[in-house]
């Protein structure tokens, strides 16, 4: 711990000091954001403080095929921002719904500009929260703790960026119930009818990679495109499947937003 | 450039997604049964109940856990954890006053699995087994066991529940006749030799699906068309009902090679070649309710002439199966079961319909969760409750634990059975 915030103090100083030598030189080490890459999300790319994006867009899930035997589908809307902080930091989140799970995600990064790629490195909390009590017959209720360490690297071309991000997946915390509500097939269910289970697990359950591209769009407006590859025991999105295999499982999903 | 770029991102998505399917295949290791078990006097059955109970970990690899139950399916002994939701096949044999068992192991949840080497000494019980006396409580089972990776690991497990856990009061039903075609158990969901597997994956129940073919023959098969997760035949896809019976049986294999069984084929073997106790069958063709009305008395005969105590269910998930059933010519043909004066059905509608219907059984959803009023009610009219389909350890601990569930579909019979053989509720 103590060596990676060393490595962190040097490489932060470097860039401040390489930044007051350049002065806009051609020659510098770091390159600053341009005004395209001020408003990315996925970057890695270091930018003004106070600035960054926010995307609205769409996710498509394919739940790994051994838990849904077909090929099953799994929208959600998204939101995803980034804003910068000082000292080359940011924090990033997404939030998203279809109703049936709903995400929340939160982290920070630390981040670092080159001259052709950026790089970054930072940890989030994401927490799901499912719930399908309103289909009849699936009284279920579900939440989930999950902390994911990443490393981000993205290329710096003329207009596009184009950024790739590796995640670890460690689940921390679960909580499933059953039978919550009352009325179920015209029975008042007494609390004792209630089962469910809460797990503290803090194990590393799988990993990810993302890639992403974004570029300007239209006027002020830039998109952002990607696609997350898992490779999880815990995939969020199947969480009312209740995985069983001890296998990790792999699953895809497609992201595309507009950064407003 | 840019359009460049996506261009090739997007292929690359595609491909990685397309080239990523099932599981890996799951192979067992092979056992020589003859050389190792060579000289030896094969189990009887007085000698397979005194193998029989709950054994607790003495030494050796706790990848399988503290509890282990130990039962029997034909001359197999098998043997059923919770860690690791393992199965055990074992072949023995007595000699000399010793026992010996050597088979092979599977973790269901995953890909694990390897030889068990197994043996009780005269001085640990051998001597109690050889002469057919006592209860085997404190016998020792000691040897090792291979795993995946090719490393042996010592076991001793010792004896410490004698109950016959064959003879509990409880179903452990099989899904899909004892598993998914997920859990790689080397043969197919639905299949002939799934259900002859099925009591050694610890199943004292099977459920098995029926669907139809075009010219109105009941087949065991879950879904209505065919995909490469169940026939991976470029020849045979689109609706099941589309096919002849004739042309089933001529090009249509099922992941391992089986053919498709009839309704008729599968009830004949488990009759005659498993010792299940209860077979539900889950109809998803209710327009051939006659055809399995027929096939179930045929069934029910055959089972009555072998002498076989195996009670054969008709399944109702829905409103269009319960009106088959209801106005089919045969349902009057159905047999009044005269210890409880129900109907051979299984109903997973609502307590009035299964009133309605007379139903033996009522087999709600588990995600209704316990409904103990319900199920007490239910009870008090001889009627059993099975709850389905538990596959989460945490949940089927709270039905075996706090539920007054008969039986429970299951994926993993194997992960029930230990776990209910284990519970206080299991002896």
């Amino acid at each position: 711990m103590k060596q990676l915030l060393v490595i962190w103090l040097v490489l932060l100083l470097s860039v401040r000091v390489t930044v007051k030598g350049a002065e806009g030189a051609d020659t510098a080490l770091v390159k600053p954001a341009t005004e395209d890459e001020q408003h990315y999300i996925m970057a890695a790319t270091a930018v003004d403080w106070w600035r960054g994006g926010l995307s609205a867009g769409v996710v498509f899930s394919v739940l790994p095929q051994p838990l849904t035997e077909y090929p099953i589908p799994a929208p959600m809307i998204e939101l995803r921002g980034r804003f910068a902080l000082p000292l080359n930091l940011a924090i990033y989140g997404r939030l998203g719904s279809n109703i049936a799970t709903n995400i929340g995600q939160i982290g920070a990064m630390w981040t670092l500009n080159l001259p052709v790629v950026s790089l970054g490195g930072g940890l989030s909390g994401f927490i799901t929260y499912g719930n399908i009590t309103y289909i009849d017959g699936f009284n279920v209720v579900h939440e989930r703790l999950t902390f994911y360490p990443m490393a981000t690297a993205s290329l710096r071309l003329e207009k596009v960026t184009l950024t790739a991000r590796i995640e670890a997946e460690v689940l921390s915390y679960r909580r499933s119930r059953l039978g919550d509500a009352e009325g179920d097939n015209g029975n008042d269910r007494k609390n004792q009818d209630v089962i469910g289970y809460t797990r503290y697990d803090r194990q590393l359950t799988g990993g990810a990679i993302t890639l992403s591209i974004e570029q300007p769009f239209w006027k002020n407006t830039h998109i952002l495109l990607g696609v997350t590859f898992a490779y999880s025991r815990t995939p969020y999105q199947a969480w009312f499947l209740y995985n069983t295999f001890d296998d990790r499982l792999f699953s895809t999903e497609f992201f595309a937003g507009f950064i407003l | 450039m840019t359009k460049q770029l996506i261009t090739i991102m997007c292929a690359v998505a595609l491909i990685v997604s397309a080239c990523v399917a099932d599981l890996e295949p799951v192979s067992l290791p092979v056992v020589d049964y003859t050389s190792e078990l060579r000289g030896m006097l094969s189990f009887d059955s007085t000698a397979r109940r005194l193998l029989s109970g709950v054994y607790k970990r003495n030494e050796g690899t706790t990848r399988f856990g503290d509890r282990i139950a130990v039962a029997y399916d034909g001359q197999v002994v098998t043997m059923y954890t919770v860690r690791g939701v393992a199965f055990f096949t074992l072949r023995g044999g007595i000699a000399n006053d010793s026992v010996k068992l050597v088979g092979v192991w599977r973790g269901v949840q995953g890909s694990e699995t390897g030889i068990a080497r197994l043996s009780i000494r005269p001085s640990e019980g051998g001597r109690e087994i050889a002469e057919g006396k006592g209860n085997g409580l404190g016998l020792i089972l000691r040897g090792e066991i291979t795993t995946s990776s090719g490393s042996r690991e010592s076991y001793v497990i010792e004896k410490v529940d004698a109950t016959n856990l064959r003879q509990l009061d409880f179903e452990i039903i099989a899904h899909r006749g004892g598993g998914r075609n997920s859990e790689r158990l080397g043969v197919s969901e639905n299949s002939i030799p799934m259900v002859l597997l099925a009591g050694r994956l610890g199943a004292t129940a099977v459920e098995v699906d029926i669907q139809r073919t075009r010219d109105g023959e009941p087949i065991i098969f879950h879904d209505p068309t065919f995909t490469a997760r169940t026939v991976p035949s470029p020849y045979v896809i689109g609706d099941v009902d589309n096919y002849t019976l004739r042309q089933l049986k001529a090009v249509a294999r099922l992941v391992n090679g089986e053919t498709i069984p009839t309704l008729d084929e599968m009830l004949d073997v488990i009759i005659d070649s498993t010792e299940l106790r209860l077979v539900w069958l889950d109809v998803k063709a209710p327009s051939v309710m006659d055809a399995i009305l027929t096939s179930h008395a045929r069934a029910v005969e055959r089972a009555r002439q072998r002498g076989r105590d195996v009670d054969i269910l008709i399944g109702i998930p829905d409103d269009a199966t319960f009106s088959a059933v209801r106005n089919s010519r045969l349902f009057g043909s159905l047999e009044i079961d005269p210890k409880t004066g129900t109907l051979p059905i299984l109903c997973e509608l609502g307590v009035d319909r299964v009133r309605d219907v007379n139903a033996r059984v009522w087999a709600p959803r588990f995600t209704a969760g316990l409904q103990s009023t319900l199920v007490a009610e239910m009870k008090k009219e001889k009627r059993r409750c099975f709850v389905w389909t538990v596959d989460d350890q945490n949940f089927i601990s709270d039905f075996v634990s706090n539920g007054e569930f008969d039986g429970i579909l299951t994926n993993y019979p194997t992960l029930l059975a230990a776990m209910f053989y284990t519970s206080p509720k299991g002896r």
